[in-house]
Order: C-alpha cells, then structure tokens, then sequence
C-alpha cells in the first residue's frame, strides 16, 4: 500500500509567461508535519491550490489519496481535507459561529458541539457571535484554523498560518499544530518563516522559482549540508584563535556575536581543551554547533535563477 | 440522485446565509411598497374594484410585478454570486468539496426559491389588499365580466412569472462568472435589460424589417410567454416564426436564452482558475 497522501509528477502551471510551478515531483508521507518553504513567489501558494483543484495544472499530475482530478474530479476526497490558503476569506455578514455551521453545513454535517470545541480550541469561544468582519487579521486566522479543523480531517494544507498573530499567538499555533501533527495527522505547512518550520516540522520541500530544490527530513538535511563546528568562549578568545587556526584538523575558525566557532568534529573537543590548556588558554564554554534551516535555506537557494 | 442530494444541501445553506444578508430585505421592502402603491393607485383612480374577482387581483398584482421583478432577480442573481468572488469565500467553499456546478446550481435554486416566495408573498398581500378595497370602494360580485380569471388561470400565470425569471437569473450569474465581478456582473446585466427593454424594443418597434431582431429578443418574448400587455412594446405583435403562438414562441425563445447563458455560465466557471478575494 502506498504511505503517501500526496504525489505529484512533473506538475507545472503557467501564468502567461510565468512560470509559477515548474514539473514539480514530490511526495508527502502520511502522518508527517510536513513544510514547504519557499520565498514570496516561489510556487507553494499555487501548488496547495492546484492540489485543491482550486487552479488547473498547466501539465503533470497529481494524486490526492490516490485518487486523481481527471477520474470523477476530487469532491469525495476533500471531504478529508482541512486547507487554508492565502488569507483567511470569509463571509462578513455572518458570525466566527455561522461562518463554521455554513461550512459545516455544506459538508453535509450537523454538529453545534463541534463548533463550540473547535472556537474553544482556536481561543474564539468569548467571540465566536460576534461577525467576522469585525475580527482583527489575529482572529480571522483563527477562526481559519478551526474552519480548517471541521470534520477532523485527515490532511491538513496550512498557508502562512501564523500570518498576522502576535508572538503570542504564534507560538499558541505552532503549538496546536505539533499536537495535530502528533495525531497521526498529515500536516502540509508552508510557511517562509524558516524558525517556525524548524520548529514544527519533520520534513521539508523547499521551493525556489517553481521548482523543488531540495526535499527530505529537517534532520538529514541540515546533517548532510552541515559542516561539523563547535562554538566556544574562552579566557583569551583572541590568543585561541590564533592556536586553532595553527591547527591542521581544524577546517576553520571564525567569530559569531562572541563566540569562537571552530570547523571540526565535536568528537575531538577534548583536543581543543588540550590545545588551548598548553598555551594556557582556558575553555569557559563549548558546545557542538549545527547549521541553520536558515542557513541551509539561504545556501541552496542561492544562485537558483 | 447523489449530486441532486448535494444540490439540495448546498441550497438549504445558500438559504442560510441569504436570510442573514441585507440585500434581499431591502429588496422585499422596495417591492412591497412598489405594488402597494401601484394597487392603491389604480383602485383610488377608478374607485371600483367591482369588476375584480380576487384571483383578478393578484393577476392584477402579478402584472405589475412582471416589469421590476426581473431586476430584482438580477440584482440578487448578482449578489450572491459576486459576493463569492468580492469575499474571497470561493476558495474555502470548493477547498471543502461543494463540487463547482453544484454549487453554481444552488445559486439559481436560492435566487428561484427567493423569487417564489416573493410572488406568494406579495400575492397575499394583494389578496388582502383586495378584500380591503372591496369594502372600501364597494365591490359588486354581481357585475358582468366578474371573475373571469380563475384561480388556474392564476397558477398558471405564476408559473409562467417563474420560468420568465430563469433567462434573467442565468443573465446575471454568467455576467457575474465571466467578469468575477459583483458590481461589473450586476451593472451589466442591468445595462442589457434597459437597453433591450427601453433602448431597443421601442426603436425596434418603428422598422418594419426589424421583425426577426425583434423575435429573438429576451424582453419581447418574456411578455409573449406571460401574455403581458402594456409593456414597451406594446401595440406590436411579436413577430413568430414558423406561424407557431405567441406564447409557444415566446417559450422557446426563453428556453434557447436560459440553455446557452447556463452552458456559457458553466464552461466558464467550471474551467477557471480561482484567484483569492477581488473586493467587489
């Protein structure tokens, strides 16, 4: 049985000359936080909306649980699908509550406890009569999520949700959707907030011009593309600088916001405290080192034109 | 039997979020006042209802309605499926698998079942507006020519209202489809009725040659099918091809009308990209 709640081969979209998505092959695995990072521009907006069937592929395929738009369209399977693209649009004559039971409604459901739970779950439960239109940028995202949470479904397509929160809310969030992650609940979240991705998700697809330049778990990507370093702070960082750059086995050395990062396996630390004891130079600090996803970012979408 | 079922969820909640907006309120409002004062008028002018049966009334009533109806069919066809496009709310409505034409099928369904419950509603009000005029203008049942509508001539009458506004209905959400735009939808639509009804219609009505434009035209063969008098056009019969009635002709020219607006409305919506929220 295919694990994958998600592939796509070759899918390209065309805007004019634009090329918003360019053969575009990967695969989301079930059960997995899953993020695509991209800069402004990149594709993710209009991959999550072709996904939907919200916008027609140009060319290329793609299956949803399987099941392909060409053969008898995609209605059934995005019963089990929860997305919230872009920004959160709803209707503005109706309440955060008669905005879900609507969307809840066309579902073919009937269920006020479910709304109750999912305003208390999103922080809405004091607002929840009051119109959408009178919602802060903070709370319409909110309410998106609970939208996108009606009928517990099995995947999940979030587009910059923490979009417009205070750091607050954003952190509130992010919580919400590892817990929802951890219920064997695929999550798709696209976000160019690299933290936040680091932070959430297990694996990433990033996105640069349309195209997939890297893809992988969070972990693999950063250990494969990561140099080895340690950072450290010592009596005398000036002196030890000097000594560690002497030293073959040392690849480089170089200052970050006061510390001292060193380009070697942090297996060899007792080395370095060696090395610097005998020119009686003392380690106040040290402690193994990884590249950034913002640094991995960076370095793979560098040069991609 | 599965995608009527869907049809019918997605209208009870167009339904829903209908009877939460302002636009069809004040619309009831209008037409209401409209026909009373159009009622009162007539009664007052002629002080004598007695020729009027009460079914005569509601004819009556319908026939004033038969000229602004159809605008506000339009005008609430527009609103509720430019709405969609102004709020962005398309994306979250087919993100939960609404299906497309379903729901562009339950916009029709709403706005229909609107119109209906506008002309049973204001036939009421006539109705009683007419026992009302009766003691007060003082009817005599006994008069020649007394009711000479029936109440099926009635029904039939309403149902032919109904069908009429379908053209009219499927105008204004192909308008508002093809510019995704509720106010360029409604502007249009509006701009085409006054133009073919106002504009038109009367130009037409000094050429003789123009007798097949004017065949094929929707507002001429509106009042053909409803057997409608009084109108623009007026004092013009219209011009049938094949020698077939008025009222058949009138029929099929509507029918024509209601296919190609719902098959143009339909290609397009089915087959075009949706974008996030226009603002109107």
């Amino acid at each position: 049985m295919n694990d994958s709640v998600i592939q796509t081969d070759g899918l390209t979209k065309r805007y004019g000359r634009v090329l918003a998505v360019d053969g575009l092959s990967l695969e989301v695995p079930r059960g997995r936080i899953f993020g695509l990072l991209g800069p402004n521009g990149s594709g993710k907006t209009t991959l999550m909306s072709m996904l939907l069937g919200l916008v027609r592929p140009t060319a290329g395929s793609f299956t949803l649980f399987g099941q392909s738009p060409e053969r008898g369209g995609l209605d059934r399977e995005l019963h089990r699908v929860g997305a919230l693209i872009e920004s959160p649009n709803f209707y503005p004559y109706l309440s955060g509550r008669n905005n879900l039971a609507y969307f809840q409604g066309i579902s073919g459901r009937d269920n006020p406890e479910e709304l109750d739970l999912l305003l208390g779950q999103v922080g809405l439960a004091g607002r929840g009569n009051d119109k959408f239109q009178t919602y802060s940028l903070g709370m319409k995202q909110r309410l998106g999520l609970a939208y996108t949470l009606l009928g517990d479904p099995e995947v999940l397509l979030l587009d910059e949700p923490t979009n417009g929160m205070d750091p607050a809310g954003m952190a509130e969030i992010r919580e919400l959707i590892r817990s929802l992650g951890s219920e064997n609940r695929t999550v798709i979240l696209s976000s160019h907030l690299l933290n936040e991705v680091e932070q959430v998700c297990d694996s990433v697809a990033i996105l640069s011009h349309g195209r997939l330049i890297a893809q992988g778990a969070v972990s693999e990507l950063l250990q494969e593309r990561g140099r080895p370093q340690v950072r450290l702070r010592t009596t005398d960082d000036r002196k030890a600088y000097e000594i560690l750059t002497a030293l073959a086995w040392v690849d480089s050395v170089s200052a970050d916001n006061g510390y001292l990062v060193a380009g070697v396996d942090p297996g060899r630390s007792w080395e370095i405290t060696a090395a610097l004891g005998r020119n009686e130079v003392y380690v106040a600090e040290m402690t193994p080192a990884q590249i950034s996803l913002e640094q991995y970012f960076l370095d793979v979408t560098e040069g991609v034109a | 039997m599965a995608m009527a079922m869907q049809v019918a969820l997605l209208t009870r909640w167009e339904w829903f979020k209908l009877r939460r907006r302002w636009v069809p309120w004040i619309l009831l409002g209008f037409v209401l006042v409209i026909e009373l004062l159009l009622f009162w008028l007539v009664a007052t002018l002629t002080n004598d209802v007695s020729y009027q049966s009460p079914a005569e009334n509601i004819a009556n009533g319908l026939g004033f309605s038969a000229f602004f109806v159809p605008f506000i069919a339009v005008i609430l066809a527009a609103a509720v499926m430019g709405g969609e496009y102004g709020w962005g709310t398309l994306r979250p409505v087919l993100s939960k698998g609404a299906g497309r034409w379903p729901f562009l099928t339950s916009k029709v369904a709403v706005v229909m079942l609107f119109a209906i419950a506008l002309l049973v509603m204001l036939s009421l009000v006539i109705m009683i507006n007419g026992f009302i005029a009766e003691g007060v203008l003082t009817a005599d049942p006994e008069a020649e020519g007394y009711g000479t509508i029936s109440w099926i001539d009635l029904l039939a009458q309403f149902g032919r209202m109904i069908y009429a506004f379908l053209p009219y209905i499927m105008l204004a959400l192909f308008l508002v489809v093809l510019t995704s735009s509720n106010g360029v939808g409604v502007g249009l639509a509006m701009g085409y009725y006054i133009a073919e009804t106002v504009i038109l219609v009367p130009i037409l009505t000094i050429f003789d040659w123009s007798d097949k434009v004017f065949a094929v035209l929707l507002g001429p063969s509106v009042d053909a099918w409803q057997s409608i008098s009084g109108g623009p056009d007026a004092g013009r019969e219209i011009a049938t091809i094949g020698g077939i009635p008025d009222m058949a002709h009138g029929f099929i020219v509507i029918t024509i009308y209601i296919a190609a607006l719902t098959g143009a409305a339909l290609f397009l919506f089915l087959r075009r990209d949706v974008a996030g929220a226009k603002g109107g």
